[in-house]
């Protein structure tokens, strides 16, 4: 019975959001106030994340173990970020500058990271990949389109030149639509499964 | 300069370093900045969610609300109560109800998104190719854009192909077999060339993007470094 | 007929195929699909860094939805109750790491369903950091501390996810993506040899566990594939025609 329970509030929440796909006038208030709650939810879940987190690194400073100081910093970041937000009005500056200037710097140099590590990697691809229609195609069109991101190549519009850049720019489109409406399909089998009670990730009993 | 922008140009400056020593290898250094960073943004986000969602869409209501408001808030402040007590091991079963509401609207976003903010609108690009009447409305040639909108038909049907998961062998499950049914197969293999193309083409965007965040933090380093050499 | 009316029809012969196959067929291998070398790289890897009792690490992704991928979180959640239910055994190498709140509590949910008894959720659920980028520096510095045998990617991520996988194999463990962004499978084309492309990531649940039902997910999905292929042809010819 508290099974049934379960796979039916799932279950009638999700239909009754679909329905609201369907009957967009009529059921705009009802549809917008579960979207509301389930922002909630989503947000207490962001909070009780955070806390496992903090559960995590807790701990480990408590049981003293490896990377303990590490742990430690990360305590002392959150619980100072915490005071000054919850302390300090929502628009302060100061505030604002704490978390963006440890948040830019670290971000930026992370994808900076990112740039070298790509770099080396496409040295390797054939390495990694092998000699396949796929590896080669992707060569060929990372090669070409880093020229045309140059802009080097500005052919003068209405010409043969400019039409047959303009079909090349586009070429990747087709792959991309293709793997878009693949990716929604399969989206399509995941919804509905949890819609129709196949796919339960909310059970705690197997 | 003034004293706060010394301060924050001297805490980018080592977090730049530290994060960028990871290039030379995992080191201590980098993993001092990545726990600040993520204590900092843990702290922000748990703010952010307190300030603009807990406080307006269940505290104040509650609290400053009207009889009605307080009535509509009963129901999400139930199922908020039951996931923070099933935080409790022993009261873990009533985070059920809570994730199911969570998971059914979840799925039908998915459904709404995948089919009507993705297939539809795509299937949709590619048949609005084939409109003769657009043809002559634009600068390019009619036969450039006939070829375009053929490719891309094409290109989608064969991405499209190339995902098929069943096997051709239908009775038994060949531990080789690695192709799809035969007209299938054949359009797969002009769908790999298109995903190799859609894959190179996002490549290089990505790296562009990466690459421009390197030449911002040597940029920024370079401009410290001088500062500090040059007595500025 | 519209294209909305078009999506409607679509949704609608999608539950009718998954219910028919669900009902029909009850044996575990009644559809044969393509053996993937990646997947069947990833499961060798993963039982051989859990036998040698190393971490085998799940990262789920670090957005539970996102509008336009919506579907990556609910696919993570039901390949890691795929995973465990694969292995019940490896209840203390195999660590799940999410990047947000809704993940985490969901994952704790299914790792409480298979071990009951005993399991502790503290020791194989971490969450690293709860934003995307956050939650990529955390599993980096995390990574310094314990080294993993396998790190398997499943839900959504961004192409700043490469690195975890690069650490990975710097590491000598072995890496594995499916889901993910296209830009995400862009950069991770790259480095990683075993990575599931574009719509491959839905094979992945029934590959891990064969129930009758995630091969109805299978054969639904193929045959909406090839109705979608030809109805984009019919379309495109009747737009050709001036039809639509």
């Amino acid at each position: 019975m508290k099974r049934i329970i379960v796979i039916l509030t799932a279950s009638l929440t999700g239909l009754t959001i679909l329905a609201g796909y369907f009957f967009q006038t009529q059921l705009a208030n009802l549809t917008g106030l579960l979207i509301e709650w389930g922002i909630l939810l989503v947000g207490l879940a962001g909070v009780i994340g955070v806390g496992y987190l903090f559960k995590m690194h807790l701990v480990r400073v408590a049981h003293w173990q490896k990377g303990s100081l590490l742990s430690l910093i990360v305590l002392v970041a959150f619980l100072v970020t915490v005071g000054i937000g919850f302390f300090l009005p929502p628009d302060s500056a100061f505030f604002r500058n704490w978390v963006l200037n440890i948040q830019i710097p670290v971000e930026t140099s992370l994808l900076a990271i990112l740039a070298v590590t790509m770099l080396f990697a496409s040295l390797r691809i054939i390495r990694t990949r092998g000699w396949t229609l796929m590896s080669v195609s992707f060569l060929i069109s990372a090669l070409i389109s880093l020229i045309l991101n140059l802009h080097y190549l500005n052919p003068a519009i209405g010409t043969a030149g400019a039409e047959w850049l303009e079909f090349v720019r586009r070429l990747p489109l087709a792959g991309l639509r293709g793997i878009l409406i693949g990716i929604a399909l399969g989206g399509l089998i995941v919804g509905l499964r949890v819609l129709l009670g196949m796919d339960r990730p909310y059970e705690d009993e197997s | 300069m003034n004293m706060p922008e010394l301060v924050w140009g001297v805490v980018g400056f080592l977090l730049t370093v530290m994060i960028l020593s990871y290039l030379i290898g995992d080191n201590f250094f980098f993993r001092l900045a990545a726990y600040l960073f993520v204590g900092v943004t843990a702290g922000f986000l748990t703010v952010l969610i307190a300030r603009q969602i807990l406080w307006p869409y269940l505290l104040q209501p509650l609290l400053e609300g009207s009889t009605y408001q307080r009535l509509w808030v009963l129901i999400p402040l139930l199922l908020s109560l039951m996931l923070i007590l099933s935080q409790i091991s022993q009261l873990r079963a009533l985070s059920r109800i809570p994730l199911a509401f969570l998971a059914g609207l979840t799925a039908a976003l998915v459904i709404g998104g995948a089919v009507f903010g993705t297939m539809i609108p795509q299937m949709r690009a590619v048949v609005i190719g084939f409109q003769p009447a657009a043809w002559h409305t634009e600068s390019r040639s009619s036969w450039m854009h006939t070829v375009d909108a053929v490719v891309m038909l094409i290109g989608v049907i064969g991405t499209l192909s190339y995902f098929h998961f069943g096997s051709r062998f239908k009775r038994k499950t060949d531990s080789s077999d690695l192709s799809r049914p035969r007209l299938l197969q054949a359009l797969a293999r002009v769908g790999e060339v298109f995903i190799g193309f859609a894959l190179g083409a996002l490549f290089a965007g990505i790296f562009s993007s990466a690459l421009l965040a390197m030449i911002d933090r040597i940029v920024f380093l370079g401009g410290w470094i001088a500062r500090w050499v040059g007595g500025g | 007929m519209t294209w909305t009316e078009i999506g409607w029809v679509i949704i609608g012969l999608a539950v009718v195929l998954l219910l028919f196959f669900n009902l029909l067929f009850t044996r575990r291998d009644w559809y044969p699909v393509r053996v993937n070398p990646a997947v069947n790289a990833f499961v060798k890897q993963r039982v051989r860094a859990l036998e040698g009792g190393k971490q085998s690490q799940v990262v789920l992704g670090n957005r539970f939805w996102s509008r336009a991928y919506p579907a990556l979180g609910l696919h993570a959640l039901s390949v890691s109750a795929s995973l465990v239910k694969a292995d019940p055994g490896a209840q203390e190498t195999q660590v799940f790491a999410a990047g947000t709140g809704e993940l985490s509590l969901f994952a704790r949910q299914i790792l409480c369903g298979t071990y009951q008894d005993g399991y502790s959720s503290a020791l194989n659920l971490i969450l690293t950091g709860p934003t995307p980028h956050a939650f990529m520096a955390g599993f980096l510095a995390e990574m310094g501390l314990h080294s993993p045998g396998s790190v398997g990617l499943f839900g959504h991520y961004g192409p700043m996810e490469a690195l975890i996988l690069e650490a990975a194999q710097m590491k000598g463990g072995h890496s594995f993506a499916a889901a993910g962004s296209i830009s995400a499978q862009a950069a991770l084309f790259l480095t990683t040899r075993d990575l599931l492309i574009g719509e491959e990531i839905f094979l992945l649940p029934g590959l891990m566990d064969r129930s009758p039902s995630l091969q109805a997910a299978w054969i639904s999905e193929d045959i909406l594939r090839v109705l979608m292929i030809a109805l984009l042809v019919i379309a495109a010819g009747l737009t050709l025609a001036g039809v639509l």
